[in-house]
């Protein structure tokens, strides 16, 4: 398996990089004749990273003349069909996954037909080793040459491999060794290699029997953990060095790389560079870079940011090349201000480098309520509580700006005031303990549509549509209404304006008449499919929730609407986190807090799992510092727990769960332990889970089970 | 003819923009390439940075594609079109001579390749400046005698885009209005004065 790594002025001249990869699958296009657009088949993962990379390896197929078929895929369940369905077309040649599969046995799921490669572009992490470092030789494959020999799977990785050394001769000394089923050929490495791929199977296989899940089929093959060594017999351990070249492995060195493997992978999930800065990194190099597909790369790696997915200071370095990048594509350059934007100009497609707030989406809501809505600043002043909306009116007083401006919307404050915000925030802020507000990003002006969108916006916009755009009810605000007063204003029910409803629009149904009046006559047809089985509708809605924000990065109109969609999903977020931490329903048990959602009215959000990851990373930050109080004034020194949530979805009757890791920090990030521990929970308790998600740390649990679960949750160190 | 009503008066301004692309136009190619030869003749070599000649439609295609770099035509520049709108202005008895086909081409010159032009939105302006006082001289001009006795309009200079705009209308009024004139003409007989 080809692991490529991203371009760059170290590489050996041997070693392959993305600019390789793309030209084999140029050439393999070419050659087939491109009879149809069956030959490259690209499965995205629905999710705002996906999302971005998908665009812009679209742009640069586009250009080359590639025709392409682009799949979104929710889950593990959808990838199977989607795989089987792929395959079935004889003219396919390149398969594309991107922003999914790190942990997948890449050359066992993929039984890909003869003359078909695959190339892997994901940021998840951990990787799977053998994707890594597994050979897959293919005799008949005439295009061995040109991947020197390397196989079928690229892997694009994106540079951080090198550091896996050691990991990396522990499991070739395990792939490798010479076998111990009596034979003493040792010579003939692909022998050795096919025994072992062949003894391999067995252990996979009596695992996933073992594992015993009841609700979906999927979940047994796709264990992450390789077992790539057969369990250990007894014998006698003699300490030993496990790098030291030798023959045969003893017993001791062959646990000691196993340990050192599964230390590997227990560390938990975390993530690499975002698979849209990826594609990026490629299309600079093929000299074809522009500022649309740099928007993207800046997406990209902002939501990684924002959802804490990676840590400051990665975040800088990213950032700092964007820099570059902008400065070069965009030539007049000057920096925008804080909180003014910029003169619209019809053709201003550019970028430009920006100060943003941590306060969400408070360009296009009023500033009162943006700091209100953000974790952050919820957190420190206590938001949810009475006292806490005085201090913050405290604090917007102390800076010198009144009620009434704060709470117009933002676009209408006064100037000067938006100029003195960002240093009088600096000036008075610490005093509330509220530091570091701004952090370096970027905004693009769409001409007169849009004069300046941050890039932090833009991927709240995004998300929202990928979560809830079709397939929930939610309700917006009209513009400008609450200003009027208590009487004007009000809500109407989210309605993509002229769009035809994939027939599950018995939630869209608009009841009061006549108040779509803004989103446009989408005739809400109420032809339910009466007939829906719970997953079938699933899968639509991820996948018709993808294709509308597909849309929304070319239609300026729909990104402003989506902005709209993004406030109202913030708004349910915070009455629920507000209503849990009221409550205090938060259990800290002794290995992680845990807080399970029951009932409130806007529960039915909760089945989607980004929506409650977002929620628990909500409460994380939030929280954060009371339990640190609590936890000193206990000395018991648990400040850093883990988080757990889960959610109830009455419709299918079962209890979604997330778990977060959060940074002892704000803005901290650690690897994610949960995909492990939720597995081994739920083979202890014997809970129906089914672990669907890419995201390993998402699982769902029947509804009955859920105490059983967690009580074995919590008995696990994690 | 087989065409539906509604386009059997003339061409619609899509088409006129198809007709219009086959002007020629210099571009510099962003990738190297010996001449090649398509149906409608031979282009290249298409060597950096040197600007090559191609027709306007492959122009745009390379363009869009991003594999060259357009080169604005001499007249779609700020100062030459602000010359040209002033003189169009000063001369009230006729039309200028324009490039024959600059509406369709300054249209898709700016939706397709505005970063290769220089100051694109004061551009726009000024090419819509100077279609709208053609057309204000047009609309006077539909008020001159020779149409009113449903004879003759005097229309020289005008592009394809705008004949082709004035077309449907034009005919069916002169046709209205000679229905209403030769009676009078047969009674006066011709070359009598006119009124």
């Amino acid at each position: 398996m080809p692991l490529i790594n991203p371009p760059g002025p170290d590489l050996g001249p041997s070693a392959l990089s993305y600019v390789d990869a793309y030209n084999s699958i140029v050439s393999r296009v070419r050659r087939s004749g491109g009879s149809g657009s069956g030959g490259v088949v690209i499965f995205c993962g629905a999710d705002v990273d996906g999302l971005m990379a998908a665009r812009i390896l679209v742009a640069l197929f586009k250009q080359d003349d590639i025709s392409y078929r682009l799949l979104p895929i929710g889950s593990y369940s959808e990838l199977e069909v989607k795989r089987d369905q792929a395959f079935e077309n004889d003219e396919i040649h390149t398969l594309i996954l991107l922003s999914l599969g790190s942990l997948l046995p890449l050359s066992q799921y993929f039984t890909l037909p003869r003359k078909c490669h695959l190339h892997i572009i994901d940021a998840h992490r951990p990787w799977n080793l053998s994707n890594l470092y597994g050979l897959d030789l293919d005799m008949d494959d005439e295009d061995d040459e040109e991947t020197g020999g390397g196989g079928r799977f690229w892997v694009w990785g994106d540079g951080e491999e090198a550091s896996l050394d050691k990991v990396k001769k522990s499991w070739e000394a395990l792939e490798y060794e010479p076998s111990d089923s009596g034979s003493d050929t040792e010579d003939d490495e692909e022998e050795e290699e096919e025994e072992d791929d062949e003894e391999e199977e067995d252990p996979e296989g009596d695992n996933s029997d073992a594992e015993g899940d009841s609700n979906a089929p999927g979940p047994s093959r796709k264990r992450p953990r390789t077992n790539s060594a057969r369990p250990p017999k007894a014998k006698k351990r003699k300490p030993i060095d496990p790098d030291a070249p030798g023959r045969r492995l003893t017993r001791a060195a062959r646990d000691a790389h196993h340990d050192r493997i599964q230390r590997y992978y227990e560390a938990g999930t975390s993530w690499g560079m975002s698979v849209a800065q990826c594609v990026y990194l490629l299309a600079t190099v093929l000299e074809r870079a522009d500022n649309d597909l740099l928007w993207f790369a800046i997406l990209g790696t902002t939501h990684q940011y924002i959802s804490n997915r990676i840590a400051m200071s990665q975040y800088e370095r990213y950032h700092e090349l964007f820099l570059d990048e902008v400065v070069r594509l965009n030539h007049e350059v000057t920096p925008v201000g804080v909180g003014i934007g910029r003169t619209p100009n019809p053709d201003d497609r550019s970028i430009q480098r920006s100060e943003e707030m941590r306060f969400t989406l408070f360009r296009h809501w009023t500033l009162y309520e943006a700091m209100l809505h953000s974790s952050y600043v919820a957190g420190r002043l206590g938001i949810w509580k009475d006292r806490g909306k005085k201090k913050l009116q405290g604090l917007l007083a102390k800076m010198g700006f009144s009620l009434q401006q704060c709470t117009q919307a933002y676009p209408h404050m006064d100037t000067h005031l938006k100029r003195i915000l960002p240093e009088k925030l600096e000036a008075v802020a610490p005093d509330y303990g509220l530091v570091d507000l701004q952090y370096p990003s970027f905004s693009r002006s769409f001409g007169f549509a849009l004069s300046s969108l941050s890039a932090a916006d833009a991927v709240e916009g995004f998300s929202a549509l990928l979560e809830v755009a079709k397939g929930q009810r939610m309700e917006i605000e009209r513009e400008g209404g609450r200003n009027g007063g208590e009487w004007f204003g009000g809500t109407r029910a989210w309605n993509i304006g002229g769009r035809e409803a994939a027939g599950e629009d018995k939630e869209n149904v608009n009841p009061n008449g006549g108040a779509g009046a803004g989103a446009g006559g989408a005739g809400a047809d109420g032809r339910g499919k009466e007939t829906q089985d719970g997953a079938k509708k699933e899968q639509n809605w991820q996948v018709t929730n993808f294709w509308i924000a597909w849309d929304a990065c070319e239609d300026v109109a729909l990104m402003r609407n989506s902005l709209l969609l993004a406030k109202s999903l913030h708004s349910a977020i915070i009455r629920q986190g507000s209503s849990i931490l009221d409550k205090s329903s938060i259990r800290a048990l002794r290995t992680f807090r845990f807080c399970a959602l029951k009932e409130g009215p806007d529960l039915r959000l909760f089945s989607h799992p980004a929506t409650l990851s977002r929620l628990a990373l909500w409460l994380m930050d939030a929280a954060r510092d009371r339990w640190a109080a609590k936890a000193d004034k206990n000395k018991k020194g648990e400040k850093d727990l883990p988080f757990v949530v889960a959610a109830l979805d009455e419709e299918r009757g079962t209890w979604l769960v997330v778990g977060i890791t959060g940074g002892m920090e704000f803005g901290n990030v650690r690897k994610n332990k949960f995909g492990l521990a939720f597995q081994q929970a739920a083979e202890e308790s014997g809970a129906g889970a089914k672990h669907d998600m890419f995201e390993t740390s998402v699982v769902e649990v029947a509804k009955d089970d859920l105490t059983a679960f967690v009580e074995c949750l919590h008995l696990r160190s994690i | 003819m087989a065409l539906p009503k509604h386009l059997q008066h003339g061409l619609t301004p899509d088409e006129l923009t198809f007709l219009a692309e086959e002007e020629v136009i210099s571009i510099v190619p962003s990738f190297s390439m010996t001449k090649i030869r398509v149906l409608s003749g031979v282009y290249g070599p298409f060597v950096p940075p040197s600007s090559t000649s191609v027709p306007l439609w492959m122009a745009l295609s390379l363009k869009r594609k991003r594999k060259c770099r357009i080169v604005a035509p001499e007249w779609l520049q700020v100062e030459r079109l602000q010359a040209l709108l002033k003189e169009e202005k000063e001369n009230q008895d006729g039309f200028n001579k324009l490039p024959r086909r600059f509406i369709e081409t300054g249209k898709v010159l700016l939706d397709v390749a505005p970063d290769d032009l220089h100051l694109p939105a004061q551009l726009r302006s000024l090419l819509k400046d100077l279609r709208e006082v053609r057309q204000a001289k047009i609309r006077l001009g539909l008020q001159s005698e020779g149409v009113m006795q449903g004879s003759y309009l005097q229309m020289n200079g005008l592009t394809p885009l705008e004949l082709m705009e004035l077309k449907p209308f034009l005919v069916k009024a002169m046709g209205v209005l000679q229905t209403l004139e030769p009676r009078k003409e047969e009674r006066d007989g011709y070359g009598a004065s006119q009124t």
